[in-house]
């Protein structure tokens, strides 16, 4: 379990645009260990998607992209990798699942021969040989009749089915990394439960490391280990599952969590939004990018930007509150109900 | 012809007699089209057993007969021409090589196209650049006169007009299939494809071709007829098919000093050219629309 498997070391991802460089990952360094799973969670445009097709390199060949840092994986760096070797990778050691599971199947294609296809790439089987394989996982990841199903087109399954196919693509080779990319934001409510359910259940059978990309903190709590918070394309916070609901340190990690409904609460009880917007990307501002919404910041704030501070074993947070100069407050054990 | 404007702002189609002429070949008569095209590929296939006589066959006493005279040798249902020749059993005989040049060239030039316009859609940047400039030149050139300058020059041949052909349309393929790889690169199932491992020849032929295909082939049926017309206009011209070798442009071309004696000798050729060339739009009309609607 503590062996690394993965560990992201000061990841910079940036997009070259007719407006400037859009820094869309600033800075990003985690490890996970075999068979851990890290979710990170983040607004829309907070990095976390690309900073997971940075680690499958998926950008085109001409997308005018700018990567730095680096992304070790089994002892080889995944970013100066060949394009050959990155595709004996891809597919094999990590699998990916995206959000969408309508527009990720390819439509004129059979289910069946979508799944066979990274069986016969990665293991040299004929399709023949695949197709055992491919029922076996289709059964497993739930499909009723997967004989039957195997060269039905993907227009006639529904999202959930889908999505399950995707999983099948996914880990057909037992990768030992999944990235799972917001695999349930396009779901309904039950079938998101279903098919968490059955990551976490393969994750646990196959023994993989996953990154679980979200922004429900439900979806962590009931899948991951440890989560890594983003904003505006930089880390704010690491911490384990069970210090991240508890011990919360960053400002905006407890900014989230003020705005998780629960029940228990007081009738009545108004959620309270972070004030503001994201900044843009293009522009570099000084000291934290948080500081602008946050309701505790300090003049620091707005002038240096802050280190990852260490609190404590696997938890982190870049806020200058967490220095251990900086003047102590008391963490309350529940801050979202107190700090008001 | 006026256009009825309803209330609703529809435009009634029951009063235009041309559009509604197509609504009732496009949605009830459609087979048509493909029958009369699988008529014309078998005489492409088996002339001698369509062909009432001998094409090409002399016989001057029955010359300039007109449709559906009969002469000693039997009805000859399209008259004859200037050496007695039946024209019925020419146009038959001529069916083959029409045919086989349009569809051969459409080929090529579908082939080329559709390289082209993946390539440039796919890769994008600096590739498309380059390969979208070179469809540009293609489409700027004249072909029309290249095709006639290198036919007079070189002679004219079957061979070079199956080389020459292509260039009319492999740019008309490289736009459209250049379009819609960009829209299909977007889907998520093409990274998909890739984050499962797929070298990019593989995305290629595996997901992207496949997704591309149906206007492919709607603009195939388009440009067969294209390819046709033009064939029959360099044939006219006297820089194509030549003696004893026969299509219906050459027909057309020959019949044509004898327009005001024989009409038919220019007329039917013309009109069968027509017919093939429409049935070949009307189809490929159907099927757009089909596409759309299961799309």
């Amino acid at each position: 379990m503590n062996e690394t498997l993965l560990e992201v070391r000061d990841l910079r991802v940036g997009f070259r645009t007719r407006r400037g460089l859009v820094q869309a990952v600033d800075g990003v360094s985690y490890s996970l260990g075999r068979g851990e799973a890290l979710g990170i969670v983040g607004e829309s445009g907070s990095g976390k998607t690309v900073s997971s097709l940075a680690m499958l390199r998926l950008f085109g060949l001409f997308d005018h992209v700018e990567i730095s840092g680096e992304i070790i994986f089994e002892g080889r760096d995944l970013l100066a990798l060949s394009e050959r070797k990155m595709q004996s990778i891809r597919g094999k050691e990590i699998g990916m699942v995206f959000q969408d599971p309508l527009t990720s199947l390819n439509p004129v294609m059979s289910v069946g021969d979508q799944v066979a296809e990274s069986i016969v790439m990665h293991t040299g089987r004929t399709p023949a040989q695949a197709r055992e394989r491919v029922v076996e996982l289709l059964e497993r990841v739930g499909i009723p009749d997967p004989e039957q199903r195997y060269h039905d087109r993907p227009h006639s399954f529904s999202g959930g089915m889908r999505q399950r196919i995707m999983v099948a693509i996914a880990v057909a080779c037992e990768p030992k990394l999944l990235i799972a990319d917001e695999p349930t934001t396009a779901l309904d409510v039950t079938v998101q439960a279903q098919i968490l359910k059955l990551l976490d259940d393969l994750r646990r059978e196959m023994g993989m490391a996953m990154v679980m990309i979200t922004h429900d903190f439900g979806v962590v709590a009931a899948t991951c280990d440890k989560v890594l918070v983003m904003y505006a394309a930089q880390p704010m916070e690491e911490c384990s599952v069970e210090h991240l609901f508890q011990r919360a340190n960053h400002p905006y990690t407890d900014g989230l969590l003020r705005l998780v409904p629960r029940f228990e609460r007081r009738q009545h009880h108004r959620l309270h939004p972070i004030e503001g917007q994201p900044p843009e990307l293009t522009i570099e501002q000084p000291g934290c990018v948080f500081a602008p919404r946050c309701e505790v910041a300090t003049d620091i704030c707005h002038i240096e930007r802050p280190a990852m501070f260490r609190l404590g074993p696997g938890h982190a947070s870049a806020c200058h509150l967490a220095d251990e100069r900086a003047a102590r407050v008391t963490v309350p054990d529940r801050p979202w109900e107190e700090i008001r | 012809m006026s256009l009825v404007i309803h209330r609703s702002g529809t435009v009634d189609r029951q009063r235009q007699p041309v559009a509604r002429a197509l609504s009732v070949v496009t949605s009830r008569l459609w087979w048509l089209c493909p029958a009369f095209l699988g008529l014309m590929a078998l005489w492409a296939i088996f002339p001698d057993f369509f062909a009432p006589m001998e094409p090409g066959a002399m016989n001057p006493r029955h010359r300039l007969l007109g449709p559906f005279d009969t002469s000693p040798e039997g009805r000859h249902l399209a008259g004859t021409g200037t050496l007695g020749a039946d024209l019925f059993s020419e146009m038959v005989a001529g069916a083959r090589l029409t045919l086989f040049i349009a569809v051969v060239a459409t080929a090529i030039g579908t082939v080329v196209g559709v390289l082209i316009g993946m390539l440039a859609g796919y890769f994008q940047g600096w590739v498309d650049r380059f390969l979208m400039r070179l469809t540009e030149a293609q489409t700027a050139m004249p072909m029309f006169l290249v095709a006639i300058l290198l036919l007079s020059m070189l002679g004219p041949s079957v061979t070079i007009l199956i080389i020459v052909l292509p260039a009319l349309v492999w740019p008309i393929f490289a736009r459209v299939v250049r379009a819609e790889t960009m829209r299909v690169r977007e889907s998520t199932y093409i990274e998909a494809a890739v984050a499962t491992g797929c070298a990019t020849p593989t995305v290629l032929v595996r997901h992207v071709l496949p997704n591309v295909t149906p206007r492919i082939l709607v603009l195939v049926v388009i440009e067969v007829g294209h390819v046709m017309l033009a064939e029959a206009g360099l044939s006219f011209l006297g820089v194509g098919v030549q003696p004893p070798d026969t299509t219906w442009g050459l027909l057309i071309s020959t019949g044509r000093p004898l327009l005001t004696v024989a009409w038919w000798l220019t007329i039917l050729p013309g009109v069968l050219l027509g017919v093939t060339v429409l049935c070949l739009n009307l189809l490929a009309r159907r099927f757009e629309t089909r596409a759309g609607a299961a799309g």
